[in-house]
């Protein structure tokens, strides 16, 4: 069977224009034994040009990596509780191939993702990643520098295109972007994007975790999910994007990314997210013990040279909570 | 070190849902059977994890077993001589997860597997998947070379696959990989 009529036939049922004879034509295709290879292959490269774009509801999707991931553990009458798997994800970003010994995914991004096609040009990227408790330096093509923080991925063409200079973004990260007003400058953290054109700014996005939050200390910055603009933000302003709730406020830009320097600031955040936070910067474990307490709203600012110990005693004395170590790991209840 | 492998695995799922999604939505039209063929998708990855570093070129390996999984539905449909969806994409809500997705059986058979393992080989499995612990963390515990447990670990591995296979829930991704 020849492999173009299929792509053809393939390419009018995705655009969801083929007619009936040939809707009745691929069926018939299908049906014949020796044709699997050809569809296999054709479907194959179909897939790798279509424009990557996550789910519109995510959640049924995040539920599937537990579920995935539970298949071989025994003696399980239910799922792990969601949380837990979701929480997982907090540290996702710490990329494998630093933290993969054992049977190990041990995978490179730079493997598995060597090359898209775009038309007729394949485009080559780069992935850097940092594992916890490490900060990078990156600059792009285009010289926009990049400060990504523990835990974060990104992943960047080897050189952007005329149309728009597109990275993606697992984690947090501080960006100082060329101006150039043609080209815009676009973040993609799962399904939502980052647009500018320059300007300084931090996105923090960690998969897992409740908020996303995009704070600006220069320029302006359209924040969007699909082709909806949920915030325009300039100097001085952050958004918080909790499931599809955004609330914009003011900040102090001296803030933003202070965590380059060391500083670790929280300002209204929930006490889990900030332990979580905690986690990345320092490689201890911690387990908050009560749920009641993660949701607690805390303001806090220390350096991160104060060490772990300490920033917990202090974020335990504002909660109420009760900080003990058992082997190794940090408990707070 | 299990956790570990989940969060690469995690990590791994978001970088390719978004390049498998938009194909698979727009072939079956449906957003149940689109999770359905990701997550079998994502299920033989899983179950091959000590296999991806010795595969060449994994991402193209990926899109391989996505469109083996998108031809077997489409094949379903056409011996059953129902034709492919048309119309726009279902929007129907999938907040909850259907019972098909449970994986009831996959997970009744695996147990089975590692029931059938000797002693200390199922002790080390399960002391990995179950309680997460690392390979070192389990060596110190029983006394073993972390190389030891590692072994033990992917002999499982394989042994839970061929069980699968046995039983012609994972045929497929065994043809693939030879």
């Amino acid at each position: 069977m020849e492999h173009q009529r299929l792509t053809y036939l393939l390419e009018r049922h995705l655009a969801d224009n083929a007619t009936q004879q040939e809707q009745q034509e691929l069926s018939v295709l299908l049906k014949a034994n020796a044709n699997g290879e050809v569809f296999k292959t054709v479907i194959a490269e179909m897939m790798q040009k279509e424009t990557p774009a996550f789910p519109v509801n995510l959640e049924p999707w995040q539920k599937m990596i537990g579920n995935v991931v539970n298949t071989d553990k025994v003696g399980y009458e239910k799922d792990r509780p969601i949380g837990k798997v979701i929480r997982l994800y907090r540290w996702s970003a710490n990329v494998a191939v630093l933290l993969l010994v054992g049977l190990g995914i041990y995978f490179l991004m730079n493997r598995l993702l060597p090359a898209t096609k775009k038309g007729n040009d394949v485009i080559h990227y780069q992935v850097v990643s940092t594992a916890r408790s490490n900060q990078k330096k990156v600059v792009l093509p285009d010289g926009s520098q990049v400060w990504l923080n523990a835990a974060s991925t990104i992943r960047y063409p080897d050189s952007f295109g005329s149309q728009e200079r597109s990275v993606e973004l697992y984690g947090e990260a501080w960006f100082d972007v060329q101006h150039d007003e043609k080209v815009p400058f676009i973040i993609h953290t799962g399904n939502i994007t980052t647009r500018v054109i320059g300007t300084a700014f931090d996105i923090k996005a960690y998969p897992g975790q409740q908020n996303r939050i995009i704070s600006v200390q220069r320029g302006k910055v359209n924040v969007m999910a699909g082709d909806k603009i949920l915030a325009t933000l300039e100097k001085g302003r952050q958004v918080r994007i909790i499931g599809t709730v955004c609330e914009v406020r003011d900040i102090d830009t001296v803030s933003v990314a202070a965590w380059k320097l060391g500083n670790l600031y929280y300002k209204d955040e929930s006490f889990g997210d900030i332990i979580a936070d905690l986690q990345r910067v320092f490689k201890d474990s911690i387990q908050i013990k009560n749920n009641s307490l993660k949701a607690i709203v805390t303001t806090a600012a220390f350096n991160k040279d104060i060490g772990l110990h300490k920033a917990l005693e202090i974020l335990c004395n504002i909660t109420d909570g009760r900080l003990s170590k058992k082997d190794g790991i940090y408990i707070i209840e | 070190m299990a956790t570990g492998d989940e969060q690469a695995f995690a990590t791994l799922f978001n970088l390719f849902l978004p390049r498998l999604y938009p194909f698979i939505i727009k072939f079956t039209r449906s957003e149940t059977t689109a999770q359905e063929i990701i997550q079998e998708t994502f299920i033989r990855v899983w179950l091959n994890r000590d296999k991806l570093s010795e595969i060449e070129n994994p991402g193209g390996w990926l899109y391989k077993v996505a469109s083996n999984e998108c031809y077997s539905y489409a094949r379903k449909r056409a011996l059953n001589n129902k034709l492919f969806n048309t119309g726009t994409p279902e929007t129907e809500q999938v907040a909850v997860m259907q019972p098909a997705l449970e994986l009831k059986e996959l997970k009744a058979l695996i147990h089975e597997a590692v029931h059938k393992l000797p002693a200390q080989r199922k002790k080390i499995y399960l002391m990995s998947r179950n309680q997460g612990k690392s390979i070192p963390e389990i060596a110190a515990a029983l006394g073993l070379s972390p190389n030891t447990v590692k072994n033990a670990l992917v002999i499982s591995l394989k042994f839970i696959r061929n069980y699968l296979a046995k039983h012609e829930v994972i045929l497929l991704i065994l043809m693939l990989m030879n």
